[in-house]
C-alpha cells in the first residue's frame, strides 16, 4: 500500500513539476541605474579668518584650509552608491556669493564671492581624493560601486567688511 | 587577545566610511518617459540611511546637454523640446523621510501641445537639523550644501522621430568619442553601434536631447575610411511602447581620417 501511495505522489509531483515548467514565464525587467546618495556633511565652513586674510582655500582633495582659521573648518561630503562603473554627473552652479548676515537689501557691497570646487575618491575604501578641475563633470563609480565626493572651495576676502557670511552651494547628482 | 589584534586593526583600516549617522536617499526610477496614454506616473523616495532627511521636489525645465568638452546640466532652455514643467502637477512638493522610510511623489501631465516636453525633477535634500544660516558662528563664513538628485522626465504627446547629426571629436586606443546633435523637437533614447566593413567596432546607450557627447568603447581603432552609426531604440528601463513611439535615427556615414 506504501509502495502504491509513494509511486502515486512520485508521479503527481512529477506532472505538476513538468505542467509548471512547461507554463513558467520568465519575465525580465532591467531597470535603469539608480543611485543613493548619503550625506556625510552638507556645511561648507571656513571657519574665523582674518578680514585681510586674501584668498583662502578649501582643498577638497586634501581636506586641508590654506590658511590657519580660528576655529575647525569644514567640508561638504557625499557618497555616491549604486552599480559599478556606473556614470553619474555633478553639477554646481559657481561663482556662489556669499551675504552678509544682517545686511537685508543685499547692495552687493557686504558680499564675498565663494569660488566651489570638488574632488572625487574613486570607490569609497580608499581615502585618495582626486580633484576634479571643473564645476561641472562626470563621474564613476568605483568597482565597490561607491564613489565619494568631497566639496571645498575658495573665498575671496580682499576688501571684506567684517561680519559673518553665509550662503548656499546647488550641487545637482544626476545619474548618466 | 594577541590573536585577537591583528583582526580588530585590520577591522579597523577597512572599517567602511559610513560610520555616521546620515541620509542616503534613491529615487527610482532614474528617469522617466510617458506618453498621452498614461499621462501620470510616479518616483519613488527611499532614505536607506541611518538619519532621516527632508527632501523637496521642483521642477526646472532643461537638459543634460555636451559641449565638446563637457556635459551638464543645463537649466532655462531645451533646444526644441518643450517646458514639461508647464503642463505638470506633482505631489507632494516636500516630505520628510525617516530612516527607512519611502514616499511615493505622483505627477501628472495636462493637456500638453503637440511634441516632446522635458522637465528636471530636482529632489533637494536637507538634512534633518542641520546647520541654519542663523547657527553659523560670528565672524565667519560659511555655506549649506543642498544636494540634488536629477531626475529626467520626458513626455512624449503624439509620434515623431529623431533626427541627429554626428561627427567625432577623438579617439583613443579604448574609446571613440562621438558628438551627437538632435535637431528636432523629439528625444533619441538608445544604442549606437560603430560600423566598419561589416563590422561592429562598439556600441553605446545615449540620451540625446539636444546636444550629447558619447563615449563608445572598442576593442579596436578603426582604419582610416568611411565608417556608419547605426541606432537602435534598445535604452535601459524603456519600455517597448515608448520604444516604438519614438523612431529611431537613419544610419550616419562618417569618415575616420
Amino acid at each position: 500500500m506504501r509502495r502504491y501511495i509513494f509511486w502515486g505522489l512520485f508521479f503527481f509531483c512529477g506532472s505538476v513539476q513538468s505542467q509548471t515548467t512547461g507554463t513558467m514565464r520568465v519575465q525580465l525587467e532591467v531597470v535603469p541605474r539608480v543611485l543613493t546618495v548619503s550625506i556625510s556633511s552638507s556645511q561648507l565652513d571656513f571657519a574665523e579668518q582674518r578680514a585681510d586674510a586674501g584668498t583662502v582655500t578649501l582643498d577638497p582633495a586634501t581636506g586641508l584650509a590654506s590658511r590657519k582659521a580660528g576655529g575647525p573648518h569644514a567640508m561638504g561630503e557625499v557618497l555616491v552608491q549604486g552599480p559599478a562603473g556606473a556614470g553619474f554627473l555633478v553639477s554646481m552652479d559657481a561663482p556662489v556669493f556669499l551675504h552678509q548676515m544682517g545686511d537685508k537689501d543685499m547692495s552687493g557691497h557686504r558680499e564675498v564671492r565663494f569660488t566651489p570646487s570638488w574632488a572625487q575618491s574613486h570607490g569609497c575604501n580608499q581615502g585618495t581624493f582626486m580633484h576634479v578641475p571643473a564645476t561641472q563633470a562626470a563621474g564613476v563609480l568605483g568597482e565597490d560601486g561607491c564613489s565619494a565626493l568631497r566639496f571645498g572651495g575658495t573665498i575671496h576676502l580682499l576688501g571684506a567688511a567684517l561680519g559673518r557670511y553665509a550662503g548656499h552651494l546647488s550641487v545637482r547628482i544626476t545619474p548618466l | 587577545m594577541l590573536r585577537v589584534l591583528p583582526y580588530l586593526l585590520v577591522a579597523g583600516v577597512w572599517a567602511p566610511r559610513q560610520i555616521f549617522a546620515q541620509a542616503a536617499l534613491s529615487v527610482t526610477p532614474a528617469y522617466a518617459v510617458i506618453t498621452h496614454d498614461r499621462p501620470y506616473g510616479a518616483f519613488v523616495l527611499s532614505n536607506r540611511g541611518t538619519e532621516g532627511v527632508e527632501v523637496t521636489i521642483g521642477a526646472h525645465h532643461g537638459v543634460i546637454a555636451s559641449t565638446d568638452s563637457t556635459t551638464a546640466v543645463v537649466l532655462g532652455e531645451a533646444g526644441r523640446l518643450g517646458d514639461l514643467s508647464r503642463y505638470l502637477t506633482f505631489f507632494p512638493e516636500r516630505c520628510i523621510l525617516p530612516a527607512g522610510g519611502e514616499q511615493t511623489v505622483r505627477y501628472r501631465i495636462h493637456e500638453a501641445p503637440e511634441g516632446a516636453h522635458i522637465t528636471l525633477l530636482h529632489f533637494a535634500m536637507q538634512e534633518r537639523g542641520a546647520i541654519v544660516d542663523g547657527q553659523i558662528p560670528a565672524v565667519a563664513s560659511g555655506l549649506r550644501i543642498v544636494y540634488n538628485l536629477v531626475a529626467p522626465l520626458i513626455y512624449l504627446q503624439g509620434r515623431g522621430m529623431p533626427v541627429l547629426s554626428a561627427r567625432f571629436l577623438e579617439g583613443t586606443p579604448n574609446e571613440l568619442h562621438l558628438y551627437l546633435e538632435n535637431h528636432s523637437q523629439w528625444p533619441f533614447l538608445g544604442g549606437v553601434r560603430v560600423i566598419q566593413n561589416g563590422w561592429q567596432l562598439g556600441g553605446a546607450e545615449a540620451a540625446v536631447y539636444t546636444t550629447r557627447v558619447v563615449r563608445i568603447p572598442v576593442a579596436e581603432h578603426p582604419l582610416r575610411g568611411p565608417l556608419q552609426l547605426k541606432f537602435d531604440s534598445n535604452y535601459t528601463g524603456l519600455s517597448l511602447a515608448i520604444r516604438h513611439q519614438l523612431g529611431v535615427p537613419d544610419p550616419i556615414h562618417l569618415h575616420w581620417d
